[in-house]
């Protein structure tokens, strides 16, 4: 009954008719930042913090949140429509989403990830407002030997990202692992691979590399061969999907759900890798997994139902604890001690009408995305007309401008051009790029935590087996890899024995 | 004719900001460089005074986050800047540690940034995890001599790294260091029991997470009044305050200066000002430019040296 009256009190917060437009502006800005490729939601919400000093901090909190979860539904729509990640949990989306688009059914991709993110949300926000309290000491039984086999079971997932050839994403994410490793090492205070410049001191930022080998690369590549759109952009199809659809994309949509749900509210985990986590998943269960990679909607449905129920979750470890997960939610953090609210779990005694209110905003914003983006899916289908003498200059701008705003740094649009440079020889070589993002996402975290686990028992390798919920990763992860393999074995004994 | 006088009167437009005097400074807009990202304390401390600055100047004055490199990036950013009190950097005490323990920084951080004011003076906390149950500095001292206590750290050479590398040494004990990205990844593993004992300011310890045993300040915070100080148990030498303050490149002109630390001492004691610092348990402080400078010297000295019979440098 407590809960039933707090969550009256939050929509009669967040129902007034400024927080309605704090919501929308929110959803709106976010929902433009996630099409735009390269200007996420960080850069956006640190340039807009100041503007709401003068505002009502839940009013601020509201808008400032819409932004957050909006650039996390816009993302998908770039991934799907030209093949680039606008937002680097929507990086998986552009595996079969793009495929989808190719066979005429872009409407149908975007409006599935808007289903998908808007059944998301509601669990998520449900969830939120329900369980914030119990769940957040989730955060606490996670150490860093979990983490580290978590990651374990990420990497293997990862193979899982590539349709082509397995050994080909082996090497993708070795060098993803590479790349990550770049900057000073946390435990010892030695730079790696710095070559003395300082911005590389904290290694490469993540848009760098998703701009570069993702955005430069698929505009460079697209260029020296003349396979011309219009085979696919003249067919769009119907921009709904149909009863097929739904049947089809509501198993993935409730796993993608719950894996979200809960690595959203690990603090170490975060919104790319809900996603990644969902699409290997998938991959692993779905009826439809042999059409994955090839325009599957279980590839859109569940990734893209994972990163929005984390963008809920994640604000159960901030608003209840404190602890920021990722760089944002310390964003938003700050943005509650301007306004002189003391982020932990007193928040929800001491500003119930925040805490309720933003809860209540983000499940109305969640509804405001799906009636903003479901009409938008005709425009945003249109956008592939554009010529490419057009969209591709376009494109790059944005694209240099989300990279400069990140840190101010023009180092880091050469950067971009680099790697947009290795991602043209991997278009060439015939590499997927998604298994290489991964390695760069998980593998620092594999190694701080591995590194970590190893000096809290002092040197004891059993750790990894001692802790049960690492003990639980290792043992899904020996068996994907068992799975995996056996067919592998059998066939090669078949070889033999024909031989005989 | 016309023409020629149109173009005197443009360079004397173009001129104009060089003999500008310290009752016209600011005349324009000033930029706040914050050399992390937005949402952390240094931030938060920064954009505050920006905005106050703002208001008492009737100019706008802008924060830009330009992270990277620990905080290099950014104070290089300004130690090249014109020093005109145009361009400002706010830093907190890591500033110091940082000077004495990361090799190859690309300025020199004593001969190229001016301290010119301190914004605040923060108070910092020795807080236990729930796998010890201890309650003073003293029990800390007994614990670590019978068994392996873990200390959390934001990174080598961090203030938190420091402090506990002091601790040890004053202490005579043995605490070893864990290293986490941030002070918020440090206080998931103490309220988890996987490392014992935090430094940090009072912002992690709002979550509850932690018990405070001890204040590194030379008085009680105003916050938790009951956590005796370092000194009360007999270690004064660990006395690690947290501070927050203005920077300007080197040879910003002294009444451009003098205005600026006035400025900034006046915003930040007024009743508003020290309600807000209250909430960070911090306090305003009137240190003159030339005991900051003095200040931040010494502390650059004082690390230097620990971090060599620490270890931690070559």
């Amino acid at each position: 009954l407590d809960l039933f009256n707090n969550i009256l009190l939050g929509f009669g917060t967040a129902m007034t008719l400024s927080n309605l437009g704090y919501a929308f502006l929110g959803c709106l800005l976010g929902t433009l930042i996630g099409v735009l490729p390269g200007l996420g939601p960080l850069a956006t919400i640190s340039m807009l913090l100041p503007i709401t000093f003068g505002m009502d901090p839940t009013s601020a909190l509201i808008m400032l949140a819409g932004i957050y979860y909006g650039s996390a539904y816009g993302g998908s729509t770039t991934a799907i429509l030209v093949n680039l990640p606008g937002e680097t949990s929507s990086v998986v989306t552009v595996i079969d989403g793009h495929e989808m688009a190719r066979k005429g059914r872009a409407g149908v991709a975007i409006a599935t990830a808007a289903i998908g993110s808007f059944v998301a949300g509601t669990v998520g926000t449900l969830v939120l407002a329900a369980f914030a309290a119990p769940l957040a000491s989730l955060a606490f039984r996670f150490g860093a030997a979990d983490y580290f086999s978590l990651m374990v079971l990420g990497l293997i997932g990862a193979v899982s990202l590539s349709s082509g050839s397995i050994g080909k994403a082996i090497g993708m994410i070795l060098i993803g692992i590479l790349i990550g490793i770049v900057g000073i090492d946390l435990n010892s205070g030695v730079q790696r691979f710095t070559f003395g410049v300082p911005h590389l001191w904290e290694g490469f930022d993540f848009i760098v590399i998703a701009v570069g080998i993702f955005a430069f690369g698929e505009v460079v590549g697209s260029l020296d061969h003349d396979e011309p759109r219009e085979t696919y952009t003249e067919r769009v199809g119907r921009l709904m999907p149909n009863r097929e659809d739904f049947r089809r994309m509501t198993p993935s949509i409730l796993r993608g759900t719950a894996i979200g749900t809960v690595l959203g509210i690990l603090p170490g985990a975060g919104l790319s890798i809900a996603s990644f986590f969902s699409y290997s998943v998938e991959k692993k269960v779905s009826r439809f997994r042999h059409m994955m990679g090839k325009g599957a909607i279980e590839g859109v449905a569940g990734p893209e139902a994972a990163n929005n129920a984390a963008a809920q979750t994640a604000f159960i470890p901030t608003l209840t604890l404190g602890i920021p997960g990722s760089a944002t939610m310390a964003l938003m953090l700050g943005a509650m001690t301007m306004h002189n609210i003391q982020p932990g779990p007193q928040v929800m005694t001491s500003n119930p009408q925040l805490f309720w209110g933003l809860i209540a905003s983000m499940w109305i914003g969640n509804l405001m995305l799906v009636i903003l983006n479901l009409p938008l899916v005709g425009i945003w289908v249109k956008l592939l007309k554009i010529p490419y003498g057009v969209l591709f200059p376009a494109i790059l701008l944005f694209c240099c401008i989300g990279v400069f705003a990140s840190q101010f740094a023009t180092f880091d649009i050469y950067l971009a051009a680099a790697f947009g440079a290795a991602g043209y020889v991997f278009r060439k070589l015939e590499c997927e790029p998604a298994p290489l993002v991964l390695g760069f996402v998980m593998g620092p975290l594999l190694e701080t935590n591995f590194r970590r686990a190893l000096v809290l028992s002092e040197g004891d390798f059993m750790t990894f087996l001692k802790e049960p919920i690492s003990l639980t990763f290792l043992i899904i992860a020996a068996g994907m890899v068992a799975t995996a393999s056996l067919p592998l074995i059998r066939k090669r004994r078949d070889e033999v024995l024909a031989e005989d | 004719m016309n023409f020629i006088l149109k173009g005197a009167v443009a360079l004397g437009l173009l001129a104009a900001p060089a003999i500008v005097t310290a009752q016209e400074y600011p005349t324009s807009q000033v930029t706040v460089v914050v050399p992390f990202a937005p949402g952390g304390s240094v931030d938060v401390m920064g954009r505050y005074v920006s905005d106050r600055l703002s208001r008492l100047w009737g100019q706008a004055v802008v924060v830009e986050n330009r992270t990277g490199a620990g905080s290099a990036i950014g104070s290089a950013h300004v130690s090249q800047a014109r020093p005109d009190g145009y361009t400002l950097l706010v830093v907190s005490s890591s500033f110091t540690t940082n000077a004495a323990t990361q090799p190859s920084l690309p300025f020199d951080p004593v001969q190229d940034l001016k301290p010119v004011a301190v914004i605040a003076l923060g108070d910092r906390f020795v807080s236990t995890g729930p796998r010890l149950n201890i309650g003073s500095l003293e029990d800390l001292v007994r614990e670590a001599k019978s068994q392996k206590i873990f200390y959390g750290t934001n990174g080598v050479g961090s203030l938190a790294h420091m402090t506990g590398e002091l601790m040890n040494d004053v202490l005579g004990i043995e605490m070893e260091a864990v290293h986490y990205k941030g002070g918020s990844e440090v206080m998931v593993d103490l309220g988890g029991g996987r490392i014992d004992v935090a430094f940090s300011g009072y912002s992690d310890l709002a979550s509850g997470i932690g018990k405070p045993i001890s204040v590194l300040s030379d008085e009680r915070s105003s916050v938790l009044p009951d956590v005796p100080t370092v000194a009360e148990s007999g270690f004064a030498e660990v006395v690690v305050p947290n501070w927050w303050g203005v920077f300007a490149p080197a040879g910003v002109p002294d009444d451009v200066l003098a205005k600026l630390h006035a400025d900034v001492v006046q915003v930040m004691s007024t009743p508003e000002a020290v309600e807000f610092l209250a909430t960070q348990a911090a306090i305003p402080s009137a240190m003159t430019t030339v005991e900051f400078t003095g200040y931040v010297a010494d502390e650059i000295t004082r690390w230097r040296g620990l971090a060599e019979k620490a270890g931690m440098i070559e």
